[in-house]
């Protein structure tokens, strides 16, 4: 188990502890839900690439040049 | 005529692993308030997060980031989130051995009676071949009330190891 520090910055003082069960809890929590927004991010991310792979195979189906497909899309 | 000052309020080397440091009764004393760290958690993710708590309010983080992962740009935007998530990122176990992720924080007006907007920047460049970062965030904090303490948590399910440093400086206009 991984300790937590804490500082008082008045007085000086460092506490050392043990992290509580519900510290646990919670660092956990906000692991899933970061790694959940992460995954999210991912496939909005994935998804928009498929999208710009498909537009320019069909404008390369259409006769369009490697530089002029790169001057639209990038 | 002014005389800015900059004034190590407290400063954390940890002696072992920890999964967060918190600066607690934090004067009011300065204008502002700088974060410097020195970090590395036991995960094996490059660039994890680590969370910024205020005050241990759960509520009213925004911010937009500007991240770069070796060749690979993005932009990362949360808006009343429950903690600063972007901010400050830490290298894990994929990073060269040894080294720490470079974080600074800045926060002004942090005793004021407003909302409070931050800024944010951490940097890796370790000499490995994958996992070089450095991100740079705009952060706002909705909440009018004096920031007295901050917490600094690892991300994931991680904690920092040993040797990361935390300093906490405070900043006088005159």
């Amino acid at each position: 188990m991984a300790d937590v520090v804490i500082v008082d910055c008045t007085t000086g003082e460092v506490t050392t502890r043990p992290q509580t069960a519900e510290e646990i809890a919670a660092q956990k929590a906000s692991a899933a839900q970061a790694q959940a927004e992460a995954e999210a991010k991912a496939q909005v991310e994935a998804d928009a690439q498929a999208a710009k792979s498909s537009a320019i195979s069909k404008l390369a189906k259409l006769g369009l040049t490697d530089e002029e497909i790169a001057a639209l899309v990038g | 005529m002014a005389n800015p000052t900059m004034t190590l309020i407290s400063s954390q080397t940890l002696g072992g692993t920890t999964a967060s440091v918190t600066f607690s009764s934090i004067p009011a004393t300065y204008n502002d308030l700088k974060l410097v760290l020195s970090t590395r958690n036991n995960e094996a993710t490059n660039n994890e997060y680590i969370q910024i708590k205020f005050n241990s309010a759960t509520t009213g983080y925004s911010e937009t980031t500007l991240k770069g992962v070796q060749t690979t740009t993005y932009s990362l935007r949360t808006s009343s989130a429950t903690y600063f998530q972007y901010a400050l990122q830490t290298e894990g176990t994929v990073n060269t051995t040894n080294t720490f992720a470079v974080s600074e924080f800045y926060i002004p007006n942090y005793a004021s009676a407003t909302t409070k907007q931050v800024f944010g920047s951490v940097a890796v460049e370790s000499n490995d071949t994958l996992n070089a970062f450095i991100f740079a965030t705009a952060g706002f904090f909705n909440n009018s009330a004096a920031i007295t303490s901050i917490t600094l948590t690892s991300g994931g399910s991680a904690s920092f190891v040993q040797y990361s440093d935390f300093y906490l400086y405070g900043i006088k206009n005159s």
